[in-house]
């Protein structure tokens, strides 16, 4: 029999398919990475498009600066901070800039706020390297 | 007032401290390099003990992360899904065990219980000299 306090509380993984859902249906999410030396987070509004994620960017900023990186991951979470629950949803993948004419078009038809004022920006695509996987706190 | 490149304003020190201060009850992010060298991050709720970030953590692969000196990262944003308004901070640097008996006797009166079930025993202090932030204009 374990400590009674144990039994309030527990951490259960979410099957793929459910993860991809809370990923779709949540417009905001973080992108970290590693990039000289340093562990970087940063809230994007992205889309699901054929199973990768996609967000836009600005040149020279520092997401661009991840599009180029083998190992990054995408997080996307949510909270009932009363009840004290939350999960976490992680993709770890591959970060590309999109060139493709015929994927832009698809991705402009996406329709996506960003945040990244009028100027010109970059559409960027997280490819999936594992799993997609995530938790909850049941309580 | 700073503007950076992709139209957003940019929030000095102070002013990213004053968010962490005045959201110490939001859930932020740690993230950190895994053993197999891939970002992790992770959500957590945390306090800040002066002007350092405090984090409780369990056994796990961030206290091994921190126990092997690695870059960590703290991210907290409040974002308008519409992003007609919202601002994030991000702390990065190499955050310490506290083992400091005063100073676990001050980081144990913040308040800070974690969510996740489990037994978060280990106390983390990132600095907050590396900090930065945008806002939405």
């Amino acid at each position: 029999m374990s400590h009674p306090m144990s039994n309030l509380r527990e951490l259960l993984p979410l099957p793929a398919d459910e993860c991809w859902n809370r990923v779709r249906t949540t417009p905001v999410g973080r992108l970290g990475f590693c990039l000289e030396g340093r562990v970087h987070v940063l809230p994007v509004a992205h889309a699901v498009l054929d199973g990768r994620v996609v967000f836009r960017t600005g040149p020279g900023s520092k997401l661009a600066a991840a599009a180029q990186l083998d190992e990054v991951v995408y997080e996307v979470d949510g909270y009932e901070p009363a009840k004290r629950r939350g999960w976490s949803v992680a993709v770890r993948g591959t970060a590309d800039l999109v060139t493709d004419p015929a994927e832009l078009e698809r991705l402009y038809a996406l329709d996506l706020v960003a945040w990244v004022g009028d100027g010109p920006f970059h559409w960027v695509q997280i490819i999936p390297t594992d799993e997609i996987s995530g938790r909850r706190i049941v309580a | 007032m700073t503007i950076d490149r992709v139209g957003m304003e940019v929030l000095d020190a102070a002013a990213c401290r004053e968010l962490l201060r005045t959201h110490a009850l939001h859930v932020g992010r740690v993230a950190f390099t895994g053993a197999d060298g891939v970002p992790v991050v992770l959500p957590t709720n945390f306090r800040l003990d002066g002007e350092a970030v405090v984090l409780r953590t369990g056994d796990g692969q961030l206290l091994a992360a921190i126990r092997a000196g690695g870059p960590v990262a703290f991210e907290v944003d409040h974002l308008d899904p519409a992003w007609k308004d919202g601002w994030s901070v991000l702390v990065q640097g190499v955050a310490a065990e506290i083992t400091d008996i005063g100073a676990l006797d001050r980081v144990q009166r913040l308040g800070l219980r974690p969510w996740a079930p489990g037994h978060k025993s280990h106390w983390l202090r990132l600095p907050t000299e590396r900090i930065s932030g945008r806002r939405i204009m």
